[in-house]
């Protein structure tokens, strides 16, 4: 069932790099009116986090060490959430991106939800492939 | 059984410490990023909210003089001055300056010693109003009223726009705090035995799950508020351009050139 334990760290990394491109964006938006005590905070957040998923480092082997209590989860429920969150997600950064593009016309905002929702793609997909595998062996 | 290496996971103390440094780590930016919304400093607007219609407000004391019959002479029909309104030469600055609407739609009152006179503009055309009859008078106020509702309508858009920005970013919080906390749940739950940090952790990212839910609810429900609003204010937006533009006709052909 190791599946589970994908789908599980794969919404983890959503979670952080969703954070992460949250905090870019607030940082670097130039059209926001924001202190740049505020923007630096933000800057150094996001770059803590973006340090701690790259492979070997504390948040990625956090998730690495923890993935395995999920195997003992309810099977749909790991299963479910692994395809209803990104798809939560994709709505939500779709729907901004519209809002960025017809509403608000600004380009750094449109950058970053769209950013946001190809993030939100690939997380799907995977979590997708990975629930086919776990069906697929659960068939067998 | 003999050699065969299976490993079975065993939580310990150093999974629910990893655990809590998660959540804290995952959550913390949350609130952080909330309450560290300082204001820039005032000489540095943001370029998306530069636009701040130029509106002054009115001092209903002084509007009766328009109605005081002053016998002028015609006066040079639309002068042109380009970029909006300038102050004329030799005429003194009223005070208090009575003025509304933007740059774009807007009216201005001009005292002079001879007559009381008010300079309109629509984009680049300028026109001079001397309120000598009743249908001027009229159609000046309907003009002024019309102006000063495109100036509101303009600054209800740019309110709206920004509402919408927000609740959307607070949309994304919130499923940030309901993917964390919901997977941060599902695994300090599971943890056998349930230790104190477990246990916080679990009970943690069931707020942060139940939080980032509320929290998607909510700036989704302000963001279609944001957005009736919007098209709303821009209904009445181009309903007062349009106005103020026959107004603005209409006051040229009254007075004549």
């Amino acid at each position: 069932m190791r599946g589970m334990s994908t789908v599980w760290r794969n919404l983890g990394l959503d979670a952080i790099l969703m954070a992460v491109l949250l905090l870019l964006y607030e940082g670097l938006d130039p059209f926001t009116d924001r202190s740049p005590v505020a923007r630096v905070v933000r800057l150094v957040l996001a770059t803590a986090l973006l340090i701690g998923v790259l492979p070997g480092s504390y948040l990625h082997s956090v998730l690495r060490r923890l993935s395995p209590r999920v195997e003992a989860a309810p099977k749909w429920v790991v299963l479910a959430a692994g395809i209803a969150f990104p798809l939560l997600a994709l709505f939500l950064s779709a729907q901004m991106a519209y809002d960025f593009a017809v509403i608000l016309e600004e380009t750094p905002g449109l950058v970053f939800s769209i950013a946001l929702s190809a993030l939100q793609a690939v997380v799907l997909a995977l979590n997708l492939l990975a629930v086919k595998d776990t069906l697929a062996k659960e068939m067998k | 059984m003999n050699g065969g290496r299976q490993r079975q996971f065993r939580p310990g103390p150093r999974d629910n410490i990893s655990l809590a440094f998660v959540i804290v780590l995952l959550f913390s930016p949350l609130g952080w990023a909330s309450q560290l919304n300082l204001q820039a400093p005032s000489g540095r607007p943001a370029q998306a909210l530069t636009f701040t219609p130029h509106v002054t407000p009115l001092d209903l004391t002084v509007t009766p003089q328009p109605t005081v019959p002053v016998p002028v002479g015609p006066l040079a029909s639309p002068i042109p001055i380009p970029g909006g309104p300038q102050p004329s030469n030799g005429t003194p600055e009223p005070t208090p300056k009575i003025s509304g609407g933007d740059s774009t739609v807007g009216y201005e009152f001009i005292d002079t010693p001879e007559s009381p006179r008010w300079r309109i503009w629509i984009e680049d055309q300028v026109y001079i109003v001397s309120p000598d009859d009743p249908a001027t008078i009229a159609l000046l106020d309907a003009f002024r009223n019309e102006a000063d509702k495109r100036a509101t309508a303009a600054s209800a858009m740019d309110q709206a726009k920004l509402d919408s920005k927000n609740s959307d970013k607070a949309s994304l919080w919130g499923a940030v705090g309901l993917v964390g906390g919901g997977i941060a749940a599902l695994a300090s739950c599971l943890a056998t035995p349930l230790t104190l940090v477990a246990g916080i952790g679990c009970v943690g990212g069931i707020v942060a799950a139940i939080g980032g839910l509320g929290a998607i609810g909510t700036s989704q429900a302000e963001r279609g508020q944001a957005v009736a609003t919007l098209n709303q204010e821009t209904t009445n937006y181009n309903s007062a351009t349009a106005e103020a533009g026959r107004l603005f006709d209409a006051l040229t052909r009254n007075q004549g050139p």
